[in-house]
């Protein structure tokens, strides 16, 4: 028995090696790191001072053209928008988000208030939020108006009746990164590329101002520019109006002013635009605030 | 008693004068060969074998032939694309103190077969039938002496003294006494021919004869095994691990190449195919999982399913193969990458049970060198070699450097892989595994 095992053992080692396929073979190991890059360069100066010193100015406001240019490259889908911003350290709360008083040349004045909210100040963006045409199916609010998710609307005459669409959005709570969000209905708080919604069309997909192309020919008006989302020129103005209560803040001037930033405003005691403060207006001083240009991925 | 010793030593004389044969130290050798520096110059043996001869014929006869004839017995060869090893290829020598085999100037007439100097004697020349029963009729190669009547034989080492008289390796080691050397020729394969792997056995017969005589007095027989092993060995002398990182967008946009990141090297003794195939854990597990292992991703937004094509790899030198239609990755990488004109690593499942897929654009007809599926050198395989061993003319054949591009796009959708992305993939840490293969012309 032990030499039939024997003889077979062999026989199947003869056959294995007359009908092996033989083969020899190195590997490599390829790994791949994609971090997320979100990048956002800002042009134009980093202080950009309104000094308010004639009559004009205060009925009329100062408008900044072009005085930031956002460029934006991305790895990933993304939404940007601006929060306007400050330290929080005038008497309101913290939650309030009203200028930085730096100093306050009225203070014996009768009547004279601190508190300009930072929706004061006026946001023009060009090119237009891509995702606009997407609609209010990225708001989450059904009524709203499209050209309330962006900055592209045209600055309104101060001293009309009619409602801007520009004041910048501030963030509601201690946290600046809150992002825009629609508190009511019919409202947006604005976003300059991107919308609420995660769903597809609602962000801008990854990609750099790098490649976004020009049209040299010049061949038709449109087709001049391609509005990718990753390219905007910023326009600022502040409006003090007179007196000076600055109109545009008035959340009843604005279509978003019932939103998260208004209502901090109108909840507010001393705010200027108060039902029991008709008569209040800003004192004179100098005031401070920051703009926070907020790049993150569409989630 | 002292008649009693008479007869003993009378009987015992007559028993030693009548002694005739061959003593080999050793009666069989087995070899193989298994490294491809074996191939670089013939295989040597020394001392294959020690052979002595005891020839006492008696009265009147005092002179000897000795002769070696063998021939092929067995061969199995484990690949047929090549030659077998072949008697011819199987050289013999033997030598002793007093050059025996020099003797030929002594020898008068025309002797056949006759190893007339200390060289190689192949067993080509003598068409003999090992397993035959019958005795060759074919004339052997003589190592002392002739077919004819050669009489006394002297060389020029031993002057004067008879190298084929009678006696034994005792009394007359100078000229009794072979060292019997095996040469291996080997050089077929340095013409770029295959000698196939395989078994191969050789029945040796020393024949011991009359000075003149056909019919041998004595016979010794040796059984030399060989075995030839397929040899493929393919080395890389770089890294095993290579790593890309984009942390800026210019990367995403433009990619990262990383030149001439492997070297493979190659040995082999047969004709050859070399693979570069494109795998992970995930694609092993499922066929239609094409994609690149997800180690770890950092954002929710896009997908992880990035495809193992989206690897390209550029080869330098280009496949020797040189059938129509093959095709290999020394087209020049081009930017941006497309589908259509692409160095995408092909996918393929499995060991060697591959199959065309075109979700992923896969053809077995791309390789390094050779073609998958069709065989014959140099139209579809690479001919043996090695790289450290050809000339610089064909070494390029066996050394090949492999540069990685992987080119993620702005979105991040990886251009060129296939099946296309319709999503942005996902940041995260990813890895895919690259496996040169290397294997027998099939």
């Amino acid at each position: 028995m032990k030499k039939i095992v024997s003889l077979l053992f062999v026989g199947v080692l003869i056959f294995g090696s007359a009908n092996g396929q033989i083969l020899s073979e190195q590997n490599v190991t390829i790994n791949m790191d994609l971090q997320p890059v979100l990048q956002l360069d800002l042009e134009g100066p980093e202080v950009i001072d309104f000094s308010f010193t004639t009559i004009d100015q205060y009925r009329n406001g100062i408008t900044r053209y072009g005085a930031n240019v956002l460029k934006v490259s991305a790895s990933v889908s993304f939404d940007l928008w601006a929060n306007g911003f400050s330290q929080g350290m005038n008497t309101g709360a913290e939650t309030n988000r009203y200028f930085d008083i730096l100093g306050d040349y009225g203070a014996a004045a009768a009547g004279g208030l601190n508190n300009i909210p930072c929706a004061a100040l006026e946001l023009h963006q060009f090119p237009q939020n891509p995702v606009v045409t997407a609609g209010t199916g990225c708001g989450g609010a059904a009524t709203a108006a499209d050209a309330n998710m962006d900055y592209s609307a045209a600055f309104v005459d101060p001293s009309g009746a009619g409602t801007g669409n520009n004041a910048i959005y501030s963030a509601q709570g201690t946290n600046p990164y809150f992002a825009p969000d629609d508190a009511t209905a019919a409202t947006h708080d604005k976003y300059i590329a991107g919308a609420k919604a995660v769903t597809a069309g609602c962000q801008i997909v990854g990609g750099t101002y790098l490649t976004q192309s020009l049209d040299p020919s010049n061949a038709t008006e449109a087709g001049a520019i391609t509005n990718d989302g990753y390219y905007f020129v910023m326009d600022y103005r502040i409006v003090p109006g007179l007196p000076a209560r600055f109109p545009m803040s008035d959340p009843a001037r604005m279509t978003n002013g019932a939103g998260t930033s208004g209502a901090a405003y109108t909840a507010a005691a001393l705010t200027i635009h108060g039902a029991g403060t008709p008569t209040a207006y800003i004192n004179p001083g100098s005031y401070q605030m920051a703009i926070k240009y907020i790049l993150v991925e569409d989630q | 008693m002292r008649k009693f010793n008479s007869f003993f030593f009378l009987f015992f004389y007559s028993i030693i004068s009548l002694s005739q044969s061959i003593s080999l130290s050793r009666l069989s050798r087995s070899i193989t060969i298994d490294n491809l520096s074996d191939y670089l110059t013939d295989i040597e043996i020394l001392g294959l074998t020690d052979l002595s001869v005891d020839m006492s014929f008696g009265a009147g006869v005092t002179n000897w032939d000795l002769a070696i004839i063998g021939g092929s017995a067995n061969s199995s060869s484990y690949i047929s694309h090549g030659n077998d090893l072949d008697q011819e290829d199987i050289l013999f020598k033997a030598v002793n103190f007093c050059s025996s085999a020099d003797a030929f100037n002594a020898i008068p007439g025309a002797p056949l077969n006759n190893i007339a100097t200390n060289t190689y004697q192949n067993l080509g020349n003598i068409p003999w039938d090992a397993s035959s029963t019958n005795p060759p009729s074919n004339p052997p190669y003589y190592i002392i002496g002739s077919e004819n009547t050669d009489g006394d034989m002297t060389t020029a080492s031993c002057g004067a003294t008879v190298v084929n008289e009678d006696g034994n390796a005792n009394s007359s080691p100078q000229t009794h006494n072979f060292r019997v050397d095996l040469k291996i020729d080997l050089s077929e394969f340095r013409l770029g021919n295959v000698i196939n792997p395989g078994t191969y056995d050789f029945n040796i017969i020393f024949q011991l004869f009359e000075d003149g005589s056909l019919v041998p007095r004595a016979t010794a027989p040796f059984t030399l095994e060989i075995e030839i092993l397929p040899i493929l060995q393919l080395k890389t002398t770089t890294l095993d691990r290579i790593d890309f990182d984009f942390i800026e967008i210019t990367s995403y946009v433009n990619g990262i190449t990383q030149y001439d990141k492997t070297t493979l090297e190659v040995s082999s003794n047969v004709d050859w195919d070399l693979l570069a195939i494109g795998t992970s854990v995930r694609h092993q597990t499922l066929n239609t999982d094409y994609f690149w292992d997800d180690n770890a991703v950092y954002t929710s937004g896009g997908t992880k399913d990035i495809p193992l094509t989206a690897l390209e790899i550029f080869q330098t030198p280009d496949n020797p193969a040189t059938s129509v239609g093959i095709s290999d990755y020394n087209t020049a990488l081009v930017f941006p990458p497309t589908q259509a004109n692409n160095n995408n690593i092909s996918v393929l499942h499995g060991i060697l049970s591959f199959a065309a897929d075109a979700n992923t654009g896969t053809t077995l007809s791309r390789a390094i060198a050779g073609n998958l599926g069709t065989t014959g050198s140099p139209g579809d395989a690479a001919p043996p070699g090695s790289y450290f061993s050809n000339s610089l003319a064909t070494k390029n054949n066996y050394r090949y450097s492999i540069t990685y591009r992987l080119t993620p796009g702005l979105p991040a959708q990886f251009p060129n892989g296939k099946p296309a992305m319709t999503q942005d993939a996902k940041s995260g840490y990813y890895s895919m595994q690259v496996r040169y293969i290397i294997t027998e012309d099939q």
